[in-house]
């Protein structure tokens, strides 16, 4: 699927929003930056539209991801294509500019207390593609105060490498989640999830080498460069329990807490609180925090040695140990423009810090994005 | 391995029993005003949101039990 394809996929859901008897339409932007040389801008236009008194919704999106990065990925990666001259600095490695499409369309219809949805998404760029599908129930049990989701997903990518027509490597991924959530009281709601998934194919990055011996890297002082080699299968579980508190009309607090481990070996604890105030009726101001750590994957090394014994080898520092801290805040309002036409916009600022206490060439990444979006509703 | 998986299954036992605790707790619908504001949301703005959870991802060994993030790689 092409560009086009996703466009008339737009026009169609445009369409079925001028038929519906409620409608919804919104733009937003993202633009992140961070140290380590990367750009993302992302651009987004979503729709929905409702029928049948509001229990059949139909949603659609299309959102662009272009970047620009230098980063440790590509500089070490640059190194193994074109090695450095003598007297070149690390800073003149060419950065790489790419843009990757994605389209998000979903349905959902209300039958009595259950809710079933379906959805698909197509991510395409110019060396990775990807197809999902997702079906999801949702049901409230007698006395609406609890509700229970489950979901089944699956995705197919395909891994491509640039300028090798040649590569093509699959990677499928089997999904399941199910979600509870249970209000307490009217002012207290918590929900707890399980997400686990099987993914079966190629989950390495072709354009990344490791080096084996001496410091570790193949610009440097390293013996032997060879591609990297994760393992085919991953099985992934994680493990969330959240609250929402409101303290009156005009404040809240958020917790949550997320246990993460997979059979690669990586473990992550990742917690998350949120203040919102509301100073007056549709204005809301939120300011949330985040800390994620996690272990290596038991294969991870950040040098390994000049062996020929070893089967699985990484250059990735998602896989190595790391930690990250982050601060956002955001403000979401609200305005009535005439009867029954209503303008939301929103606007969020967020600043992260990751540490990587064992990874060769990379120590920190400072990130700084912001979101900005406007929605109509009809 | 197995001993994780163990605990992991504890862990979302001992979280169900706690959570299933309330089930028996009715709140009627006009008492729910101040739960359907956005700041009790779980799934937060999704336009605000989506863009910043992919690109968290991809930089992190972990993924999903928070929101969903979309698809694809976008592994600049």
């Amino acid at each position: 699927m092409r560009r086009t394809s996703i466009f008339l996929a737009a026009l169609a859901v445009l369409g079925t929003a001028a038929r519906a008897e409620a409608n919804e339409g919104g733009v937003s932007f993202f633009v992140r930056v961070d140290s380590d040389r990367t750009t993302v801008v992302s651009p987004r236009v979503a729709a929905a539209a409702s029928f049948d008194r509001d229990r059949t919704t139909v949603r659609g999106s299309y959102m662009a991801d272009v970047w620009t990065s230098a980063s440790i990925d590509i500089r070490t990666a640059a190194s193994i294509r074109r090695p450095r001259e003598p007297g070149q600095q690390d800073g003149e490695y060419r950065a790489i500019t790419e843009q990757r499409d994605q389209l998000d369309l979903s349905i959902t219809h209300e039958v009595d207390d259950v809710t079933l949805g379906a959805s698909y998404y197509y991510s395409g760029e110019n060396d990775y593609w990807s197809h999902g599908f997702a079906v999801r129930s949702v049901q409230e049990l007698p006395g609406n105060s609890t509700t229970i989701e489950e979901a089944l997903t699956y995705s197919h990518d395909v891994v491509g490498r640039a300028g090798d027509p040649t590569f093509s490597r699959p990677l499928d991924s089997f999904g399941l989640r199910l979600v509870l959530t249970q209000i307490f009281s009217p002012d207290v709601i918590a929900q707890i999830v399980y997400d686990g998934s099987y993914r079966t194919g190629f989950q390495s990055s072709p354009y990344r080498y490791v080096g084996l011996g001496g410091d570790g890297l193949c610009g440097g002082t390293a013996v032997l460069c060879v591609p990297e080699a994760h393992p085919a299968t991953r099985i992934r579980n994680a493990i969330v329990g959240q609250a929402r508190f409101a303290f009156g009309s005009s404040a809240s607090a958020g917790l949550g807490y997320r246990f993460y481990l997979d059979d690669w070996g990586v473990m992550s604890h990742t917690a998350r609180a949120q203040i919102a105030w509301i100073p007056d009726r549709g204005h809301t101001i939120t300011l949330a925090y985040r800390f994620y750590t996690q272990t290596a994957a038991a294969f991870y090394m950040s040098v390994y040695p000049n062996r020929e014994d070893i089967l699985n080898i990484s250059r990735d520092r998602e896989l190595s140990p790391m930690f990250s801290n982050r601060l956002a805040l955001s403000y979401q309002g609200g305005a009535l423009l005439t009867e029954g036409v209503t303008l939301k916009f929103a606007i969020a600022v967020g600043g992260t810090a990751f540490v990587y206490p064992d990874f060769v060439g990379l120590d920190e990444v400072y990130a700084l994005d912001t979101t900005l979006s406007f929605t109509l509703e009809l | 391995m197995i001993v994780r998986m163990q605990r992991i299954l504890l862990i979302a036992l001992a979280l169900g029993c706690a959570v299933a605790a309330g089930g028996c707790i009715s709140i009627q619908p006009w008492e729910r005003g101040r739960l359907a504001n956005p700041d009790m949301q779980f799934g937060g703005a999704e336009a605000l949101e989506s863009a910043e959870a992919h690109a968290t991802e991809v930089r992190e060994g972990s993924s999903g039990g928070f929101d969903a993030s979309g698809g694809g790689c976008g592994c600049n």
